[in-house]
């Protein structure tokens, strides 16, 4: 049981990684972003290549990962979010998704439809505590993944870019007559969110020992599901939602049954929007609005 | 310092400013009147460039700035506080006035400049970490005020800060303005609490259905009869 909630803590802990970049995006400029699952597969798919490719040490490709997928992000921005009409609230969203399936068949076409293996070098010994067997990796996965968020959670809430991201959030007009260089905010906003996602791909692709190029749509599309569950645009929400996630996942496919595993997320959420629309934590905008 | 000619701003088919001019010499309070719906938020919207004028021209301290970004004009000293006091309701006092010093640099200057906006508003001290939203509407249009101060306006705007407010409110950021004023701060100020606008204003500008029907001396608008029922009867008894 204890072994359990270590690996769904685990697990969970790279769920909150992604849906935190959901709802940094929502909760700042008030848009779905349906290319997000691909930056978290891009970063995955390019850690695991730089280090097959390239023998860089697994530091380096992470942070070569994080760094590309940031740039998707930015090129995301530039290309899918300021030239379209905010006003229509579909086109952002639509344009999004179209980004996204770009991207995979990009990848689908460049490197071929099967997943990448990360090397078997790489993956690190197991040790134990007690009677929990955890492996280095699993520890690795974790202690990066808290170091992220903790590090989201101060940028926000503690720094003058976190300062012009919620003065953002609230109004852009308020956030204007500030002066506040409001396309300078949105595209650190899809920088930082896409760059968190794709140090969640590595880090799952650490986990999984490889990486599909269509994970965005399984795993990735996940994180929509528990920013919804966290409460739109609530940053500790995703995180706590995420964990919470990985962990009945896990319970899941031990007591219940592996196929089940996967529907945990997308049952929680229609629940919550059933019983609780404005997400378990509540929501940081008015939810009528949306 | 400021220089406003000939604009003309719509919102798809409605006309709201029609060919406004509108001038303003350094050190001075200028006043814009008139009813609801005149255009009265539009001009400064315009001029704080929120909203594309279709046409004019508009000059701040001698260059044009109709293709300046919002922020630019915060460097320069343009500072805009909006209708209906537009704090940010989730973010903490302290957070609201380190934001308005958004575009500066100097550290030791801004520390100083809270403390003399907190001696300006005493009430906003006790709250410095409270949320914006729990302050009552005076306060919070004090904390519009203070925020602003802290970007080192040379020209500030005002709409309608007076909106909704308590006598006793009004009365006291009437005494702010007056002050700021001595300060040498070039002000701009929209109401509808017209007669109070004039009495601390020099000049005055009543604006109508988007255009300037009057622009004279503030002394000689409060004397006209016909303009004073017109346009400021409303609000006679507060002042
Ligand atoms: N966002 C908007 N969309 C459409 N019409 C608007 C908008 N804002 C103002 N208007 C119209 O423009 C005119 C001027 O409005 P406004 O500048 O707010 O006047 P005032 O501040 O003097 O009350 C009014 O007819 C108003 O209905
Ligand atoms: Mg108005």
């Amino acid at each position: 049981m204890i072994q359990q909630l270590i690996n769904g803590l685990l697990l969970g802990s790279t769920y909150s990684l992604i849906a935190i970049g959901y709802t940094l995006v929502f909760g700042v400029l008030k848009i779905m972003n349906l290319a997000h699952g691909e930056m978290f597969m891009i970063g995955g798919f390019l850690g695991i290549l730089m280090v097959k490719l390239w023998n860089l040490p697994l530091p380096l490709a992470l942070l070569g990962a994080t760094i590309a997928a940031g740039l998707g992000g930015l090129l995301l921005d530039l290309v899918c979010y300021r030239p379209v009409k905010k006003t229509y609230f579909l086109a952002p969203a639509l344009s999004t998704l179209g980004f996204g399936i770009v991207l995979k068949d990009l990848v689908v076409n460049l490197a071929g439809s099967e997943p990448q293996v990360f090397p078997a070098a790489l993956l690190m010994g197991d040790f134990k505590i007690g009677p929990v067997l955890v492996s280095s990796i699993q520890l690795l996965v974790l202690a990066l993944a808290l170091a992220l968020m903790l590090g989201l959670d101060w940028l926000i809430n503690k720094t003058e870019l976190g300062r012009s991201m919620r003065a953002t959030a609230e109004s852009e007009t308020t956030a204007k007559i500030l002066g506040i260089n409001v396309n300078r905010v949105t595209i650190l906003t899809f920088v930082i969110s896409a760059a968190l996602a794709g140090a969640a791909g590595v880090l799952i692709g650490l986990r999984l020992g490889k990486i599909s190029p269509f994970i965005g749509s399984t795993i990735g599309i996940k994180g929509l599901a528990i920013m919804i569950i966290g409460g739109l645009g609530n940053l500790r929400g995703a995180f706590v939602s995420g964990i919470l996630v990985g962990i009945l996942e896990l319970l899941t496919s031990v007591y219940v049954g592996a196929i089940y595993a996967d529907v945990i997320a997308w049952t929680l959420l229609i629940i919550v929007l059933v019983m609780r629309p404005q997400g378990l934590f509540g929501s940081k905008i008015n939810v009528d609005r949306v | 310092m400021l220089s406003v000619k000939d604009l003309w701003v719509s919102y798809g088919a409605i006309k709201a400013l029609k060919g406004v001019s509108l001038k303003i010499g350094a050190g001075e309070v200028v006043t814009v009147i008139g009813s609801n719906g005149a255009g009265k938020s539009t001009l400064l919207k315009t001029i704080s460039r929120l909203i594309e004028p279709k046409s004019g021209t508009i000059d701040f301290c001698g260059q044009a700035i109709i293709k300046s970004k919002p922020y630019q004009l915060v460097d320069r000293g343009l500072i805009h506080v909006p209708e209906g006091r537009a704090i940010l309701k989730e973010m903490t006092v302290w957070e609201n006035l380190i934001l308005g010093a958004h575009r500066r640099k100097d550290k030791q200057g801004i520390k100083l400049d809270i403390e003399m906006a907190l001696s300006y508003f005493p009430v906003l001290k006790d709250r410095l970490q409270q949320a914006g939203g729990t302050l009552s509407g005076g306060e919070q249009q004090m904390l519009a005020i203070a925020r602003a101060l802290m970007a080192r306006p040379k020209l500030l705007m005002l709409d309608e800060p007076s909106l909704g407010l308590a006598p006793m409110f009004v009365n006291e950021i009437f005494k702010i303005f007056v002050k700021l004023k001595e300060q040498g701060i070039t002000i701009l100020l929209v109401e509808q609490n017209a007669t109070q606008a004039l009495s601390i204003a020099d000049k005055g500008y009543v604006l109508d259905l988007g255009k300037v029907i009057l622009a004279q001396d503030a002394r000689e608008l409060l004397k006209n009869k016909a303009i004073v029922n017109a346009y400021l009867g409303k609000n006679k008894s507060i002042s």
